[in-house]
């Protein structure tokens, strides 16, 4: 059986890491379970549009900036781009 | 841990299970015709353990799911988050799925079999409480089963934050 490939990538690993949240902390921000979390971190679950603005305000980025239909570019180089050097 | 819950179990235990309570009940009911003989009180020794077994394990099936299933909003803690409302949602659709279509394939069976003795189907009053029991069992149990079959490990999602090559 091949794995099938998520539809709706998503940075909340990276977000959480930068900021130091454990899925659990980020469950209880959000209002879920924390196996909820994990789920849409590996593209298991789509959440809702009310869930993904509860994140969008938890990390205090856009919605587009955690979820994408398209494969993120790592943050780095994002960033090297809008200083220019990219 | 508390050893009568699913709740800290591994998706292996919950399946281990899932398989020994239906196991349980099909040969407790398999058992208990045999145990009504003189002399194979065992027999119905063991049939009865089997149901106790069974009957145990539907309970600590239905505890697992408490959470997927529980709807009031007044119980805060265990009212399902819209994943697993979701979750829940599809495990009793596709036990009515099931169930369904078992109804059908059973009327089936018995409108064809009925008048032929050499084919089982219900006539006592002892066979009819065996399908009460199977289809008590099977739709009380069998979303809460699909549930606690499904669900992954409790400790996956509970990792920290690292990440390669983040600090």
């Amino acid at each position: 059986m091949g794995e099938t490939k998520p539809l709706l990538y998503n940075r909340i690993t990276v977000l959480r890491a930068e900021r130091g949240l454990s899925r659990q902390a980020v469950a209880e921000a959000i209002g879920v379970n924390y196996q909820t979390v994990g789920y849409i971190e590996r593209g298991d679950y789509f959440p809702s549009l009310d869930l993904a603005f509860r994140m969008s305000e938890l990390f205090g980025v856009p919605v587009e900036m955690i979820f994408s239909r398209r494969p993120f570019e790592p943050l780095s180089v994002a960033q090297l781009r809008m200083n220019g050097n990219g | 841990m508390n050893y009568f819950s699913l709740v800290e179990r591994s998706r292996l235990e919950r399946r281990i299970v899932v398989v020994a309570t239906y196991a349980a009940f099909a040969l407790a009911l398999l058992l208990a015709p045999y145990g009504k003989a003189d002399g194979l009180l065992w027999l119905r020794a063991a049939a009865i353990g089997l149901a106790v077994t069974g009957a145990a394990g539907y309970a600590a099936i239905l505890g697992y799911s408490k959470r997927f299933a529980v709807r009031s909003q007044r119980c805060e803690h265990v009212v399902p988050d819209e994943r697993e409302a979701a979750v829940r949602d599809r495990a009793m659709a596709r036990a009515y799925t099931v169930v369904a279509v078992a109804t059908i394939i059973g009327g089936a069976w018995m409108w064809i079999a009925a008048d032929d003795p050499r084919h089982w189907t219900p006539r006592t009053g002892t066979d009819w409480f065996e399908v009460l029991v199977v289809t008590q069992v099977v739709m009380g149990s069998l979303p809460q089963a699909m549930i606690a079959w499904g669900e992954p490990d409790a400790d996956e999602g509970t990792d920290g934050v690292m990440v390669e090559g983040l600090q």
